[in-house]
């Protein structure tokens, strides 16, 4: 695939940490900011995924739809499926979160069963992916203490970003999403995250995300490629196909009977 | 002056001493000359001992015996000033006209000339001069003369070693008993790297109140703790592991205690949990309250003893709020190695030291043999370990025998050569000339009993596994440094504390002594007295039916039951049960089991795994493995889906099964992640590990367990219940122990064949004959023999301790039969009858191959002491072997002369003929016709000549 190429040339990454300069914002209000430009009231994505082993160079290709539906940072909806391969088509997560309580359920195809799961294991991967249920669901500015060490020059010396330190709030929301912090590259214009590098419990590199081919719709800016690599395992490739933000989106495709009655199914 | 000849008819009698197995009373006298006589008697004469002739007594040392008809003529060794003085007082013999003829012969002769050497005209000829012993005098005399040569040698050669010494480290690690680069390392290594590590430290905590709240929050948070440290891999435990249940229509995945629950939802909870095979009986028991901690290792970490030991930091302040809480799994074994090789030294270097000044001091009688045994071992000592550390050999459990071993072998040869100059001091030979005499006595013995020695030990070097082939080389380094030190200490220390004058025993003593105590221990009245008793006891029995009968049932005997040892390398085994590690081991065995894992690994040609009827195929043989006895848990990618299908579907039992659908399969694995599957399965899906749990411990059970899998393989195969995988293969380290055990037994056979070689090899130079060379091999085979008929009688196994053993005591062995044989020629030389021959130098070299021997074996036993099996056993079976050598030397080692030398003679049916008959306690001749009573009088009384 093409984007798969892209891969080497984005790794040569254009951050260059070892100078940094003071911070012009605090790391909250950075993130209060990014929150506040990018956010989207409705999304609608089709997405390619790869997911590359990297011992054994096989690969799984997917394609999935995603509906997200947010009002605020305590009520927001998920629906996403897949469509190929064959194998797993129909299978979807549906997500909801209502005054701050979560549920989520499974749908698998095969079965025509729709199975509630338990919401707690946010650090579980999404289906496979090196993504876990808890970046799938973005910044949440409540669980986390962020702290700008820096900022430095990137985009290859074109503009400039923010260090942002990210740390879970307590030990138990560390061990919820399972990691003892992140490090967020912040573009300081646009105030899109460029990069994420995830350390786990034992504040070891556990990941790295790339987000790329940035494309700007509407105000909105968005990331046509995802690259997660979770070193010497595995690496998952998102492409976006088509997008659209802020559209109205029917709130049948967030119902249970959406995948229930499989209307997601074509 | 010219000899005094006597005729037949007029030779003065002299009497001879009387020694308790001696049957000769007089002799005749033929012919007196200026340090010699010959003399006639009806028999042999022993080869020393004291004429009696008009109250004055004689010694003698025989030279030469020739036998015609029934005299024996003997050509004794007398010091000059007693043979002038025999002349003297025999003359008045002498007939007049031979008188006459005499006295005018004498006129004119020129005078006696002084000897050239030192050395008198019998001991010239009785001491070597080959090319060994040249060279051993030479550089023993040449570095007595330049003592500071000596100083500047040990000095110098002893900078790089000791600057080596800093980077000495231990390692105790359980790798060390496998075969590196081996086929099943290979394939073991390839898939711990698809897999993930079977190392793993287990932590076993009881409590009645386990589930209370606080006491699992403790808990969690050590698990938490554990979790973030960077040589674990992952935790298995109910905190963390994956606790898949349908509740209240909900598919839970997440820890059975990720968050505790509330007190009203504990019991269901716990109710629950024993309803699912991956965690009960495995992570938690709820019936024993007992909850289980699985710390996986990563791979990369090495040293498990450093790992065992944070453990045991970390748990320390919270152990004693739980009834039971203990670490174990092969970290904890690893810890008590590291103990253990801390320890044991403490143990058996001062008991071998104190062995050792015990023997030197009150047997041999020789405190400069004690501290030149101490010198030469502790720098020879220093000198192996730092070479062995520039060489990168680390500090292993094994290594730790070698102190005790150096000292204990250098003693016994240093020994010898403390007696030689024992003797050349009592010729008032001193200084330089006693070193000559020395080194020309015993040098090439030496030389040779050092080398058989070392080889023993480096003959275990044949063997795949790299602990002992790293004790083969540093042992062997050792003894031949001990050799070369001793060569060059000796004369340094001579030179500075040897007697310059008379043989003092104050020199060669830390107390003081009367005259009477000069020499060794035989001036001592008891052993004087046991001497005595012993060589009755032992004559009597020599050359007999009784002996040889007995002899030869314990050697077959000991072939039937050799045949029942078998090999163990299993470090499970290796720790003694009195231990806290083992008890804590055999505990959870008994309570929890799976502290052992096997995997068998399935692979196919080019197609996924998660097919149905491959993940069908995986079920069927989990499920067949799960059902046998010694199993206690079995896990694999099968498990995994047919409970997922269980909870999925009813959560009943039914569906605990793999579904048939290929889209349903994928669809589950959508809600699986790596973690979850990447024990079981490999990223390309082509091959698929079963995790089999067990408690085998030793290499034969194991072996046999490893039998039952392959045959539960084969017949699935045969049922064609295992369409579409290809090869099956069996891993983990318990597979690599077995596979070291395997080698065992082959190395322990060539590094048998290797020694017996390079004896066979030995005896043929030093005594110039093949023949002799073979024959020698004999008494040294019998206790190898008697060895693994003591290891089948009592199920001691060939593990890394005791597979040594026969080679390192072979080698040792031999060292006895080198001088015992070499006595045996020599005394040859002298007498005519082998028999006799075989008897007095029994009766010369008895003492010191006893002593040597047992000082040996003494020093072995303290292995006794240790908490390492294959130590102890290593120790006690050496003590052992080595006594049955002393006594094979003793019966077998002449019989076997006597047999070669009558062979050569007259036959090997003629020497049958004498132990059966002509020797034997019925007695024959005269003997024969005395009543039983009184013949058995007579033998007890120690006349004893058939």
């Amino acid at each position: 695939m093409k984007f798969l190429s892209v891969l080497v040339a984005f790794h040569l990454s254009f951050v260059s940490l070892s100078s940094q300069a003071k911070c012009d914002k605090a790391g909250p209000d950075i993130m209060k900011a990014q929150e506040d430009a990018q956010s989207a009231k409705t999304e609608e994505e089709s997405q390619q995924i790869v997911i590359l082993d990297v011992t054994s160079n096989k690969k799984e290709e997917r394609q999935l739809k995603r509906f997200s539906s947010k009002k605020d940072s305590k009520n927001t909806k998920l629906v996403l499926y897949f469509n190929e391969p064959a194998t797993i088509k129909g299978a979807g997560l549906l997500s909801w979160k209502e005054s701050g309580e979560e549920n989520q359920w499974l749908y698998i195809p095969e079965l025509k069963k729709l199975q509630r799961i338990a919401s707690g294991s946010r650090k579980n991967y999404f289906m496979g992916t090196d993504f876990t249920y808890a970046d799938l669901e973005g910044e949440n500015l409540d669980k986390n203490k962020y702290t700008c060490t820096g900022e430095v020059a990137c985009q290859k010396n074109k503009s400039k970003c923010y260090v942002i330190e990210a740390k879970p709030i307590n030990e138990a929301e560390a061990r919820n999403i399972g990691y003892s912090k992140r490090m967020l590259l912040v573009d300081k214009k646009d105030l899109i995250t460029l990069k994420i590098v995830f350390y786990d419990l034992r504040g070891k590199k556990l990941k790295t995300a790339d987000y790329a081919n940035w494309t700007q719709v509407g105000k909105l800016w968005r990331p046509n490629l995802a690259i997660m690599d979770r070193h010497g395992v595995q690496k998952t490739f998102i492409k976006v196909g088509k997008r659209q933000l802020n559209k109205p989106i029917d709130d049948l495709v967030f119902a249970k009977r959406y995948l229930q009655k499989e209307m997601h199914i074509k | 002056m010219k000899p005094v000849i006597f005729p037949p008819e007029a030779r003065p009698l002299l009497s001879l001493e009387k020694r308790a197995h001696q049957s000769v009373s007089e002799c005749s006298v033929v012919e007196v000359g200026g340090d010699y006589m010959v003399v006639t008697s009806t028999d042999p004469l022993p080869l020393k001992g004291k004429l009696l002739f008009e109250g004055q007594a004689y010694e003698y040392s025989k030279r030469g015996e020739h036998q015609l008809d029934d005299l024996h003529y003997s050509e004794l060794s007398l010091e000059p000033e007693n043979a002038a003085q025999l002349q003297r007082s025999l003359l008045a013999r002498l007939p007049a006209q031979e008188l006459s003829e005499w006295i005018l012969s004498n006129m004119g002769d020129p005078p006696a000339q002084e000897p050239k050497s030192h050395f008198s005209a019998q001991e010239e000829n009785q001491l070597d001069q080959g090319l060994v012993t040249r060279v051993f005098e030479f550089i023993v005399c040449q570095l007595y003369q330049k003592a500071w040569l000596s100083l500047l040698l040990l000095i110098l050669l002893s900078i790089f070693p000791i600057s080596q010494l800093p980077k000495l480290r231990m390692d105790p690690s359980l790798d060390r008993l496998l075969v590196k680069n081996s086929p099943e390392m290979l394939y073991y290594n390839k898939s711990l790297a698809i897999f993930g590590s079977d190392e793993s430290a287990i932590l076993y905590v009881q409590d009645p109140n386990i589930f209370s709240k606080e006491k699992l929050k403790t808990l969690r948070s050590l698990v938490w703790d554990f979790q973030k440290w960077p040589e674990v891999e992952r935790v298995n435990s109910v905190f963390t592991s994956s606790f898949i249940r349908g509740q209240d229509e909900t598919l839970y995945t997440e820890p059975l205690f990720q968050n505790i629950p509330p007190d009203d939802e504990m019991a269901g909870m716990l109710s629950l949990v024993q309803q699912d095979p991956m965690l009960h009986g495995r992570l938690i028991d709820v019936p024993k309250n007992v909850l289980v901690f699985i710390l996986k290792l990563s791979p990369e970490n090495r040293g498990l003893h450093h790992f065992a030991k944070k453990v045991e930091n970390k748990i320390a302040p919270i152990k004693p709020k739980f009834k039971k809480f203990f670490q174990t799994g092969e970290p904890a074994i690893e810890l008590f190695e590291t103990h253990e090789m801390e320890f044991s030294p403490k143990i058996f270097l001062p008991l071998i030291i104190l062995i050792l000044f015990f023997s030197f001091t009150f047997i041999i009688r020789s405190f400069h043999a004690f501290i030149i045994t101490l010198f030469a071992a502790t720098l020879s000592l220093v000198w192996s370990f730092g070479i062995m550390t520039w060489m990168g050999i680390p500090v292993q459990i094994m290594i730790i025998l070698i102190p005790t071993i150096t000292l204990s072998l250098s003693a016994t040869e240093i020994v010898h050569l403390a007696t030689s100059l024992r003797s050349a001091w009592q010729k008032d030979l001193f200084g330089l000339e006693a070193l000559r005499y020395m080194s020309r006595d015993v040098g090439r013995p030496i030389f040779l009993t050092f080398t058989s020695t070392a080889l023993g030990f480096l003959s275990i070097r044949i063997s795949d596994i790299l602990m002992l082939q790293e004790f083969a080389l540093v042992s062997f380094m050792s003894l031949i440094l001990v050799f070369v030190i001793t060569l060059l200490y000796l004369p340094l220390h001579f030179r500075l504390f040897g007697p310059k004058e008379s043989p003092v025993p104050k020199a060669d003593h830390p107390f003081p002594q009367t005259a009477k105590a000069q020499g060794g221990f035989e001036n001592l009245k008891i052993f004087s007295f046991l001497q005595k008793k012993f060589h009755l006891y032992y004559l009597n029995s020599f050359f007999s039916r009784k002996a040889a009968f007995v002899f030869g049932v314990f050697i077959i005997l000991n072939l039937v039951l050799a045949s029942r040892v078998k090999m163990d390398n299993d470090s499970f085994e290796m720790i003694a049960n009195r231990t806290t590690v083992k008890k804590d081991l055999d505990f959870f065995k008994n309570n929890m089991g799976g502290m052992k894992e096997i995997h068998l690994v399935l692979e196919t040609e080019n197609e996924s795994l998660l097919k149905p009827d491959h993940l069908k195929s995986i079920w069927r043989l989990h499920q067949r493995i799960e059902a046998m006895p010694q199993v206690v848990d079995v896990q694999s990618i099968a498990g995994l889906m047919a409970l997922l299908n269980k909870e999925m579907r009813s959560g009943f039992d039914k569906d605990y099964k793999i579904p048939s659908s290929p889209n349903l399969i994928s669809q589950y694995m959508l809600t699986l992640s790596r973690d979850d599957v990447d024990p079981y399965l490999a990223p390309d899906k082509m091959s698929a590990n079963i995790r089999l749990a067990h408690d085998i411990s030793s290499s034969a059970a194991s072996d046999q367990f490893i039998e039952s899998v392959e045959k539960i393989l084969s017949q699935l195969i045969e049922e064609s219940s295992l369409r579409g995988i290809v090869k099956t293969n069996l891993t983990s380290r318990n597979i690599l122990n077995l596979h070291a055990a395997k080698t065992i037994t082959k190395s322990q056979i060539l590094s048998l064949v290797t020694m017996s070689v390079v004896i066979v090899f030995l005896m043929a130079i030093f005594f110039r004959s093949i023949k002799i060379g073979l024959v020698s091999l004999i008494p040294n085979l019998v206790p190898i023999v008697g060895l693994f008929g003591l290891m089948g009688l009592l199920d001691i196994p060939l593990n890394i301790g005791t597979c040594i053993v026969a080679a390192i005591t072979i080698g040792i062995a031999a060292d006895d039969t080198i001088h015992l044989f070499s006595r045996y020629f020599k005394d040859r030389a002298l007498m005519s009858d082998p028999f006799l021959t075989g008897k007095e130098s029994i009766y010369e070299e008895l003492i010191p191959i006893l002593s040597t021997s047992l000082t040996l074996s003494l020093g072995f036993l303290t292995f006794a002491f240790a908490k390492f099996i294959p130590l102890l056993q290593f120790g006690v079976l050496s003590a052992y072997v080595l006594v049955l050598a002393v006594i094979s030397d003793l019966y077998i080692g002449p019989w076997v002369l006597t047999a070669f030398d009558l062979k050569t003679m007259k036959g090997t049916r003629h020497f049958f003929t004498y132990l059966l008959n002509h020797r034997c306690w019925h007695g024959t001749g005269e003997l024969a016709q005395l009543p039983l009573n009184e013949r058995m009088q007579v033998l007890r009384a120690g006349v004893f000549n058939g």
